[in-house]
């Protein structure tokens, strides 16, 4: 490959070439090798699949691709077969002679390693039937798990920057005009519409020429890692799309925030920067085009408001990072007071799409003010967890039911928190609601940045209201009173309530904190900190006042309000809880029922959850729920002789 | 050139200076906006949340107000401003209610509750704190100063204000400009002889006497510091205010101008 390509009419070359180079061999076994799959084992399976491939001298057949996240971690380590297709879940190092000989040799599969239906034990054997996958549309994560991330040939064999050469032979108004028909709306939290961003940008005036355009990959929220998956599987999406905004605002400068926590995402990056820059997309007077642009990675340091887009241009600059008013937008004066365009690692990965495709594809996509795919990172008490990417107006039903395959356990859904700490928790009858910006918004939580938290009916809503508000405390950059001292006080409250010291005049404090949080604060951050509160007392309020006035809690969480008992009628005296129990709370012998202290009891819940027999139950007023029976080797002890 | 505005405040028509803070101009039509961490000293910081204000800006709906902080808000041509709404009322209110609970034994904020109309606290007081964390203290040793003395740390709610790391900052001149606007009392400064101590940043100053009655004037460092900026005679600095307008009467009797 020459490189640097330095006119569009070179990157054509070089894609052919690509294409070549990168032509698949008869087999090709894509495996995953994102952050969640590593930490189960990833690399140790890449090791032993590519010892397999080489002692048995398969390397003209058979090329292991290690991709970026496929999106369903909880399955990981795991490899899709092309070209059959067939999806292999929880492989170990072990199991890779069979499946290579099986699949490969024999063109059969190995059964027990193929993904079953969580709720029926159905067997499937196409990643593509796979109902996590099947009602999926992916689109920013088409090339996830198809492509080597380190590999800047894979990008271009699969029509990578060909949506640059596009854009740069288009005139940046052209391309401004394209994103805002595509109504490609932020990705990160707000929903604000790209195009008018990026105008206000390229209006705002810059003395001295520089104009920066930002990707903000600091994903703060707890169980959402969709920026990161997109990162670690495709950089360099995300690099073009930045490429075609610089071009289109006059962007001079680029810099990805970045958390440190992402090591992997950092690392391959890095190298995606490298190799563009090698290539010639980054640099000075890009294919040809009379733009220079370059980006520099800037590491955060983990605080959650340094995603906020203020405190992320503060922190970039060395400051703290606190958020200011932005009674003056960052598009006019944004990092170093100059002309900023920020946007988030999804919304830039949308970019290529949309020039390449056009408008009317995207907007051919979702809703009518919500164009184009989100991705979710579904997790909780569903049966399939991971990040999935769907069509924006799908239902919650179809998210939690279709794609996560409804409840674990057979339990009842209780509620669904979307939009991360910030977002707010959406009940039952609301299951039918559109996932898109402004139904969400409008149900009192938000699309934020994609997360979708499941809980069941053991979840109780006040303590979840209470870990949020906690958390978001805790990240609070402390700067204004409401967010500081308010979500303090919530907290407290939120304490004494959950402990059963709750007054009912706490609640309607607890609103007025509630608004004054919303209503009073500074930046977005406070503006929302209240969302977890505020939607689980306007959906849930009858928990609220049986946790103030009963002393009771129905999803049977909170300690202070609950205890353990023995159901003697099914105790066989097997003795695993009173071995267990930490604090000896449980006494018994050999055929004799046992019994449990309630003064020494810590509410710890160890016994419910070791006990086999079905003998251990949790109340709390009239709620009660009793531990499966699994074993039943022994006889209850009143049938014991 | 500074360009001059029109706005509307509660009916009433101000003249501003464009882009300047809203709240001076307020304040100096002679509306009554409470505040606690803004200072015409230094820049605003939209810390306290007590200067909140409705606010229509030109070319919205008739009926659609934001509720803002009028320290760190712009004065724009043609804003409508809403000093005395209900809504402001009930939210300052509730601020001030927050604040009283975070520094429960500050004077100057129970006066701001009484005078905002708040006589019982709901929340959890924080007994013994007196600093509301305005930043003041710091924005001042910073901005006017120059000495860059203190800083804040940490977030959430261990968010504190002090000396970088807690240990006694050599960068201190000891000037007690901190203490001046802190709000709330809660930057102590201890002065005994000619010894002085910063109680809430750790540091320990000695007084430059005057050379005529022997009264502290200065710290040592301050007046170096001083010395450093401004190059005038060292007479100036080691002598207090007292001695020297006495020895300036003094100067104007000899020199017969009376």
């Amino acid at each position: 490959m020459q490189v640097p390509i330095q006119t569009s009419k070179d990157l054509k070359k070089a894609s052919k070439e690509a294409e070549k180079l990168k032509a698949p061999l008869e087999h090709v076994i894509y495996l995953c090798a994102g952050t969640g799959c590593r930490a189960s084992g990833a690399m140790e399976l890449a090791e032993a699949m590519t010892a397999e491939i080489e002692g048995k001298k398969l390397g003209k057949k058979v090329s292991l691709m290690l991709t970026g996240c496929h999106g369903f971690c909880e399955k990981g380590p795991l490899i899709v077969h092309h070209p059959s297709g067939v999806f292999y879940q929880h492989l170990k190092p072990k199991d890779v002679a069979e499946v290579l000989e099986t699949t490969l040799e024999k063109g059969d599969v190995v059964e027990r390693l193929l993904y079953r239906t969580p709720t029926t034990d159905e067997i499937v054997k196409l990643e593509a039937d796979i109902p996590f996958y099947k009602h999926q549309k992916r689109l920013v994560f088409d090339l996830n798990g198809r492509i080597d991330p380190f590999d800047i040939d894979d990008y271009l064999a699969n029509g990578g920057y060909q949506a640059l050469a596009k854009a740069l032979a288009m005139d940046p108004e052209k391309v401004l005009e394209e994103v805002d028909r595509a109504n490609l709306r932020g990705r990160g939290g707000g929903g604000f519409p790209a195009g008018r961003k990026w105008r206000s940008c390229r209006n705002a005036p810059a003395p001295d020429g520089i104009r920066y355009i930002i990707c903000n990959a600091d994903e703060g929220d707890p169980g959402a890692f969709m920026d990161r998956s997109v990162i670690e599987g495709n950089p360099h999406r995300v690099i073009e799309g930045m490429l075609i905004g610089a071009w289109a605002i006059g962007g001079t400068d680029g810099y990805v925030y970045i958390r440190h926590e992402y090591p992997l995402a950092v690392e391959t990056l890095i190298k995606a920067i490298e190799d563009a820059r090698r290539y010639g997309f980054l640099g000075s007077n890009i294919l040809d085009s009379g733009l220079s642009f370059d980006i520099k990675i800037n590491r955060g340091g983990g605080a959650f408001v340094c995603g906020e887009s203020t405190a992320l241009m503060a922190s970039i600059e060395g400051e703290v990072g606190e958020p200011r008013a932005k009674h003056i937008h960052t598009v006019v004066q944004g990092l170093y007071n100059r002309p900023t365009n920020l946007n988030n690692v999804e919304t830039w990965a949308n970019v290529p799409l949309i020039i390449d495709r056009g408008a009317k594809w995207f907007t051919g996509i979702g809703t009518k003010k919500s164009s184009g795919t989100k991705i979710f990172s579904l997790v909780g008490k569903v049966a399939n967890t991971g990040l999935v990417e769907v069509p924006m107006g799908l239902t919650l039903h179809q998210l939690i039911y279709d794609i996560g395959g409804g409840i674990l356990g057979g339990k009842e859904f209780k509620a669904v928190q979307t939009g991360g700490p910030s977002g707010g928790a959406i009940p039952a009858k609301l299951l039918d609601l559109p996932v898109d910006f402004d139904s969400l918004t409008k149900a009192g939580s938000m699309m934020g940045s994609g997360g979708a938290i499941v809980m069941d009916e053991a979840t109780c809503m006040v303590d979840v209201a209470r870990y949020f508000t906690k958390f978001l405390e805790d990240e609070s950059c402390g700067k204004c009173v409401t967010c500081r001292e308010g979500l303090r006080q919530m907290g407290w409250i939120l304490d004494d309530i959950c402990e059963g010291k709750g007054k009912k005049e706490q609640l309607e404090v607890l609103k007025d904190l509630g608004e004054v949080v919303q209503e009073a604060s500074l930046c977005a951050l406070g503006g929302t900190a209240a969302n977890p509160l505020v939607s689980t007392i306007k959906f849930f309020e009858e928990e609220y006042e049986e946790h103030i006035g009963e002393h009771v809690c129905r999803a049977l969480v909170c300690k202070e309000l609950i205890r353990y008992e023995i159901v003697d009628d099914l105790c066989t005296a097997c003795g695993i809880c009173r071995k267990e129990c930490p604090t000896d709370a449980i006494e018994g012998k050999k055929k004799t029922l046992h019994v449990l202290d309630q003064d020494k009891c810590i509410q710890c819940g160890v016994c419910y959850d070791v006990c086999k027999y079905g003998s251990l139950k949790v109340v709390s007023g009239k709620y009660e729920r009793t531990c499966e029976q699994t074993k039943f080797k022994l006889k209850p002890v009143k049938d014991q002789k | 050139m500074m360009k001059t505005v029109k706005i509307t405040a509660d009916g009433q028509t101000i003249e501003a200076v464009l882009e300047s803070p809203l709240l001076p101009a307020l304040q100096d039509a002679g509306i009554d906006i409470p505040t606690l961490c803004y200072h015409r000293a230094v820049s605003p910081y939209g810390a306290c949340r007590l200067c909140l204000v409705e606010i229509n800006q030109k070319g919205w709906d008739d009926d659609w107000w934001k509720l803002t902080t009028s320290c760190n808000f712009p004065v724009l041509d043609g804003l409508t401003v809403r000093t005395d709404s209900e809504k402001v009322k009930k939210h300052r209110k509730l601020v001030i209610e927050l604040i009283m609970a975070r520094a429960p034994g500050a004077p100057q904020v129970r006066e701001m509750a009484e005078r905002l109309g708040v006589e019982d606290v709901r929340h959890r007081p924080q007994e013994g704190e007196l600093c509301i964390l305005c930043g003041l203290c710091a924005r001042v040793c910073d901005e006017v100063i120059g000495a860059q003395v203190l800083t804040f740390s940490g977030r959430g709610g261990l968010k504190d204000m002090g000396t970088p790391y807690a240990e006694a900052s050599e960068k201190c001149i000891g000037c007690g400009a901190c203490e001046a606007v802190c709000p709330t009392g809660a930057v102590i400064i201890k002065d005994e002889g000619l010894r002085r101590t910063m109680v809430r940043w750790g540091t320990e100053h000695e007084f430059v006497p005057c050379r005529i009655c022997g009264k502290p004037v200065g710290t040592k460092k301050q007046i170096a510091y001083l010395r450093e900026k401004i190059n005038i005679e060292e007479d100036i600095f080691v002598t207090c205010p007292d001695c020297k307008r006495q020895k300036y009467a003094e100067q104007v009797v000899a020199e017969g101008h009376l």
